[in-house]
């Protein structure tokens, strides 16, 4: 008995003991992840940046924004489209809670002013606007509205371009 | 033999117990290394806008009736400047907008190059207007509003944006104010001479669905936007041509002769009576000016 329960507890600890530690770049510019994603979207090219004027509007001044050390967003280039995706960079693993605070903010604010928009133009989005959702990957914080593929392909490669060792 | 047997049955009982306890556990872990890295959704129900439709005398005057520094913007009513007058003009906006082309209204009818869109129909306004792309016509060229206003240098230019994103411009005015006037600043630099006149919204119906608030509510937004046009005029220099005033029923909505059907989209002879409309108010010019 005493050794069944041994070997019960010993499975669990492997089990546990299994969990996959990963280590995280945290040096790797916002710009290069979000290309990186793109390419692994396969259209690069339909993808505009925000510019500066879209960075102090939404996020200038929110709790969080401060912590930012580096950020790249981008959008497709047509209204009806209505895929973004975005990437920040927290200045320390300190910082990264209050920086997903305040882009999780931001995507449902955006998922709301999507919501009607795509119903009335682009219903085919209404699935990215519903699956849109935000990541962590150490100091980095990525958000995405997309179609499950190109989320996947997306996270996927920013993981990729990051991930320092995986034990 | 019955003390085996009862050993044998708390044997068993205890089994199942471990079983189902390290079951557990082994769930609870799992579980817990599940969570590292996992996604976070945005899926919390939006409060209700705290609307209070405006209770002025007429919807579509968007001075309300209350004189303002900026109502020298607001062109009135004018002798008819004919169909040339329209013929100088180039429209930019959202799909109402781009039907101007499908309706065959102008002189060229549905070969008109003086509807500028991209290859969706519609466009939303937002802080990365400047960057978004029209399809130049003749050529066909993805180009920036800006960058066309350079190559075209149009007498008029006439914009209209609002109903697109009008949820989140309700809920964030300042967006609005913002997005339109960088977008009449770039189209002054690119062409100084261009007469930027910016149309009132236009409303909607009382069976639009596209939206999930009603037309009352959503119209109580519309005349907000339009009250912040004079404003937007005033600081950038453009002109306020309240269209939207012919297409509006005695409670502020769209007319219903005038929507396809979706309460939203408009109907050839609702753009005949923009045009009307346009002709009726037309820009005079400032002192000094030719027009």
């Amino acid at each position: 008995m005493k050794r069944l329960i041994t070997w019960m507890l010993a499975g669990v600890l492997f089990v546990t003991g299994c969990a996959p530690r990963v280590a995280y770049s945290d040096t790797v510019a916002c710009s290069r992840l979000v290309t990186t994603a793109l390419q692994a979207m396969g259209d690069p090219a339909e993808y505009l940046s925000a510019d500066e004027d879209h960075y102090d509007f939404y996020f200038g001044g929110q709790e969080g924004f401060g912590e930012v050390e580096d950020v790249q967003v981008v959008f497709h280039r047509e209204t009806t489209n209505v895929n973004e995706l975005g990437v920040f960079r927290a200045d320390d693993e300190e910082d990264v809670a209050a920086v997903r605070g305040m882009v999780e903010q931001y995507l449902h604010d955006q998922v709301e002013n999507l919501r009607s928009f795509a119903a009335n133009y682009s219903p085919k989005d209404m699935e990215k606007i519903e699956g849109a959702g935000v990541r962590v990957y150490g100091t980095y914080v990525v958000y995405y509205i997309l179609n499950d593929e190109d989320a996947a392909s997306a996270l996927e490669a920013v993981k990729q371009a990051i991930i320092v060792n995986e034990s | 033999m019955d003390a085996m047997n009862q050993w044998e049955k708390n044997e068993v009982r205890f089994f199942r117990v471990m079983t189902a306890l390290a079951l557990s556990l082994m769930g609870v872990c799992l579980v817990a290394t599940l969570i590292v890295g996992i996604t976070s959704r945005a899926s919390e129900t939006p409060p209700e806008p705290d609307v209070q439709p405006s209770e002025t005398e007429e919807f579509a005057n968007p001075t309300n009736g209350e004189p303002t520094d900026a109502t020298d913007r607001l062109l009135g009513e004018t002798a008819d400047m004919g169909e040339g007058y329209i013929d100088r003009m180039i429209f930019v906006g959202e799909s109402t907008t781009a039907h101007l082309r499908s309706r065959g209204v102008l002189r060229d009818g549905q070969a008109t190059e003086q509807v500028w869109s991209d290859s969706s129909g519609t466009m939303t306004l937002d802080l990365n207007v400047l960057q978004k792309t029209i399809n130049y016509p003749g050529t066909g060229r993805p180009m920036t509003i800006a960058a066309a206003v350079e190559v075209a240098k149009p007498q008029y230019l006439v914009l209209s944006f609002g109903v697109n994103g009008i949820v989140g411009f309700s809920r964030n005015e300042a967006l609005y104010e913002r997005a339109y006037g960088k977008l009449i600043d770039a189209i002054h630099a690119a062409s100084p001479d261009t007469v930027v006149m910016l149309q009132t919204v236009y409303p909607v119906a009382t069976n639009q669905t596209a939206f999930s608030e009603g037309a009352t509510i959503i119209n109580g937004y519309v005349r907000r936007r339009n009250e912040q046009l004079l404003d937007i005029a005033q600081a950038h220099d453009a002109y306020v041509v309240n269209t939207a005033s012919v297409l509006c029923d005695s409670a502020g909505n769209l007319k219903a002769e005038y929507q396809t059907g979706d309460g939203i989209h408009l109907t050839a002879e609702a753009y005949r009576r923009i045009l009307q409309y346009l002709r009726t108010h037309g820009y005079e010019g400032k002192e000094g000016d030719a027009t």
